[in-house]
């Protein structure tokens, strides 16, 4: 999978505008109405360790000038940082630290990124809601009846407008 | 629709009125404890409801939450009410407003609900779903009972839960268990009968079988009656046979009576009898002659003493005569009674001998006496003695007379029975015997005739039973029909039964299916583990239905997180009912104190969820303590000139009582930044 590609349509799909980013790590810029950021591809979990903070703080200073004209959503900027290597279980919590650090923007640092549905689960803090339920229309009195019936043409009574007392007698033939 | 305005007084922590507009996009409610966040929500909820969650059946001192809807401070409100303005697509303002008494505006059901879906309490199921506070967040989800939860879900998708149908099963269950118990009493008495009769039927043919032929029985009382058909056969013949029995036992104790008779007569003719007479006769002639005697010694003796009796007179005139004699003595030589001249010694030998004469006299008349007593007594004497033998002669003589007598009384008696007694003789006894011996045997022979005729009953009375056992028997086989109706017809029921719930089962089964991708979603957009990334609800049971989470591959959250991550987890499952209730028509999540508990990394997690929530204009309104969450959920919210947001903080005065203190719109940021700026 080409992550940047992906990620750029995902992003695009959701609203965002995309742009390109001349960097030595593959990256794309993205901005909506109301965040904005980076997203970079690394090779490998030791080089998104080794580099996210530079690349961040490269990334802020480059458009510091851009981010005053706008103090407000300069609070909501994204850096996402990602990887297709798979973490093990040290790197997954220095992963959590890296998420976890408040300071300059709002950091997703993921990996062991190889599907779309990777993609996604990683972007989700970027994303709509991506699986509002479409519920399906349904007539359930209908799906009642007919369960009912294939027990016996009478049991359908209990699901239609019919008294208890009516049931009882015909179902015992009384009426 | 979404939320308009809010207008509350006198309500819960504010005393003056409260004005509040929402924006379209959001509010971000904030303020410290107390400061009356929590009233802005509970106003809201008690618009759409009426009422409020409390804390649940905490009771105090006679009071409750309900106690304290309304301002209980001091000084009193003046007024009281609250007042939600709701606003549609079309830009219609619809007010719903509340005072403590009273009502008004628009009906919230009308309003909200979309009435095509089947629901219990809808309103209850709007506001539970529309707002949700801190306290519940977790209580709600994650610690909820299993079959609550599920329930939960059920109410909030909205999905049909058949209450009607369960019911009308239920109250048919009821009518069929009822019905059965009659039906089964019915049963019972039913067989009881057949029983008794087959019992009685079994008895009433032994009987029977031990009795002669009927005609044959008709027969022998025709034979031995002058009955013809048409009568009363068993009462008459059993007349006769008393007839017959009383004649039987007359005839026998004439037969005695006559045996006794010819006894006597018998012993008249005897030779002893003879000589006893003549002894009687000779007796008798003896003791008259006896007494022809004794009557003249009578007669002699009477003659004698009236003779004796006569001379009394004279013999007292001579007594006096004497006395007097004696008392004058001699007068001048001569006797004083006769003149006669006598010498002293004379004259007492005269009065001497005059004396002895008189005691004589006296003697004679006491010895007299005795004499006609003992006469008189020895006459009566044979006089009885007479009478005696003659009575028993007379006796002896006319005894046979009396034997004849009698027999004619008995022959009057017999003729009365029907029979004629020729003579006092071995015949009669002879004839009477026949008597005896035929009303005897035509007794017994018509009494034969009697049972054979009552089995004639019998007969009837069992034909009566065999028709009663057949209509018993026929109730029994209806009892039992009615029994395996019954029996079907609740088979029936309960297999409906559990269909209504299986079915409502798998229709929530379907619709949590539908909604399980955004439950994980929501459950990963908030991270409440740094592994387990995925949530899964695991539904368990076929008519009694529970659900449960499962995160990690079958554990339960309930158990293994803390009360943060519970916290983060209940709310992707209440966030994800939020979102997926189609039935409601309000667009709007209100959310009370959402991130208590939580920390920062996933309180920015929470702001993102709802930051995507807002991208599908839903409106947002959400109540924090902390002031710099409020201006990052503030940034995050989109605020746009279509769906702008805006912030307020609440303020506590004694005077006021909760109020707003300053409220800031949320201007939309600039477009392009950082792409194509």
């Amino acid at each position: 999978m080409n992550i940047l590609a992906e990620s750029r349509t995902l992003l695009e799909d959701a609203g965002y505008t995309t742009s390109e980013h001349s960097a030595l790590v593959p990256s794309f810029y993205f901005e909506d109405t109301s965040v904005m950021g980076v997203l970079y591809e690394l090779a490998s979990l030791e080089k998104l360790f080794d580099h996210w903070k530079e690349l961040q703080d490269s990334f802020l200073a480059t458009h510091a000038q851009q981010f005053t004209t706008a103090p407000s959503k300069a609070w909501n900027i994204y850096s996402v940082y990602i990887t297709s290597q798979v973490a093990d279980i040290p790197a997954r919590s220095e992963l959590m630290a890296i998420e976890e650090d408040f300071q300059s923007t709002r950091k997703l640092a993921r990996a062991a990124i190889i599907t779309r549905r990777d993609l996604d689960s990683a972007l989700l803090p970027l994303l709509p809601i991506r699986h509002v339920p479409s519920l399906t229309a349904e007539d359930a009195d209908e799906e009642l009846r007919r369960r009912l019936r294939e027990i016996e043409e009478n049991a359908q009574l209990f699901a239609a407008e019919t008294q208890p007392s009516e049931i009882v007698q015909r179902l015992l033939g009384d009426a | 629709m979404k939320i308009k305005s809010l207008r509350f007084s006198g309500f819960r922590g504010a005393r003056e009125t409260v004005s509040l507009d929402f924006p379209p996009g959001f509010m971000v409610i904030t303020g410290r404890n107390g400061s009356g966040k929590t009233t802005v929500c509970d106003a809201i909820e008690f618009s759409l409801t009426g009422c409020l969650r409390g804390p649940p059946d905490k009771k105090e001192k006679g009071e409750n939450f309900a106690d304290y809807v309304w301002w209980r401070g001091d000084p009193k409100a003046d007024e009281e009410f609250v007042a939600l303005t709701l606003v549609d697509d079309n830009g219609t303002q619809h007010v719903i407003h509340r005072t403590p008494t009273s009502e008004s505006g628009t009906e919230v059901l009308t309003l909200l609900y979309d009435g095509d879906v089947a629901l219990d309490n809808p309103v209850q199921q709007i506001a539970r779903t529309l707002l949700l506070r801190d306290e519940e967040i977790t209580r709600l989800s994650v610690h909820l009972k299993e079959t609550e939860r599920f329930d939960l879900v059920r109410a909030g998708l909205g999905t049909a839960d058949f209450t009607l149908a369960e019911e009308k099963s239920r109250e048919v269950q009821r009518l069929l268990k009822k019905q059965n118990e009659s039906a089964l009493d019915e049963y019972d008495k039913a067989r009881e009968l057949v029983a008794r009769q087959t019992s009685e039927l079994s008895e009433l043919r032994s009987l029977a079988a031990e009795a002669q032929d009927i005609s044959e029985a008709k027969a022998t009382i025709r034979e031995l009656t002058s009955f013809g058909e048409g009568e009363d056969l068993i009462l008459a013949t059993k007349e006769v046979v008393a007839n017959c029995r009383y004649k039987a036992d007359a005839f026998a104790r004439i037969f005695r009576r006559i045996q006794e008779l010819i006894d006597r007569r018998n012993q008249i003719a005897s030779e002893e009898y003879l000589q006893r007479v003549k002894a009687l006769e000779s007796q008798t002639n003896e003791t008259r002659g006896a007494l022809r005697n004794a009557e003249a010694k009578l007669d002699e003796v009477r003659d004698a003493f009236q003779s004796a009796q006569d001379l009394s007179p004279e013999s007292a005139s001579f007594a006096m005569l004497l006395k007097h004699g004696e008392g004058l003595g001699l007068q001048k030589g001569a006797c004083p009674l006769c003149g006669k001249r006598l010498a002293q010694h004379e004259f007492e030998s005269h009065l001497a001998e005059l004396k002895s004469l008189l005691q004589t006299r006296d003697a004679r008349i006491q010895d007299l006496t005795t004499k006609v007593a003992e006469t008189e007594t020895h006459v009566r004497s044979l006089r009885t003695q007479e009478a005696r033998l003659i009575a028993e002669h007379d006796s002896l003589t006319h005894a046979s007379g009396q034997i004849e007598d009698e027999f004619a009384v008995f022959q009057q008696e017999v003729l009365g029975l029907g029979t004629e007694l020729p003579s006092l003789s071995e015949q009669t006894l002879s004839v009477l015997r026949e008597r005896i011996e035929e009303s005897r045997e035509k007794a017994s022979r018509l009494e034969k005739a009697l049972a054979a005729l009552e089995v004639s009953r019998l007969v009837d009375k069992i034909n009566d039973v065999e028709g009663g056992l057949r209509i018993a028997s026929g109730r029994v086989e209806l009892a039992t029909r009615r029994l395996r109706k019954l029996s079907s017809a609740s088979n029936l029921t309960k297999e409906a039964l559990n269909t209504i719930r299986r079915t409502r089962g798998e229709l929530i089964e379907r619709r949590l299916a539908e909604l399980e991708p955004l439950m994980i979603e929501l459950y990963q957009r908030l991270r409440p583990h740094v592994d387990w990334h995925e949530v899964r609800y695991r539904l368990r049971g076929d008519v009694r239905r529970m659900l449960s989470f499962e995160v990690g591959g079958g554990l339960n959250p309930s158990f293994m997180f803390s009360s943060g991550q519970c916290r983060a987890a209940g709310l992707a499952f209440l966030l994800a009912l939020h979102l997926s209730r189609k039935w409601c028509k309000l667009d709007t999540l209100v959310l009370d104190d959402p991130v208590q508990h939580i920390d920062d990394y996933r309180a920015l997690q929470l702001v993102e969820v709802l930051s995507a929530i807002r991208r599908s204009d839903r409106q947002v309104i959400c109540t924090v303590e902390d002031r710099s969450l409020a201006s990052l959920l503030a940034r995050r919210l989109r605020s746009n000139e279509a769906d702008s947001g805006s912030v307020i903080s609440m303020v506590y005065s004694s005077e006021q009582g909760a109020h707003v203190g300053t409220q800031r719109f949320v201007q939309p940021m600039a477009r392009r930044v950082l792409v194509g700026a």
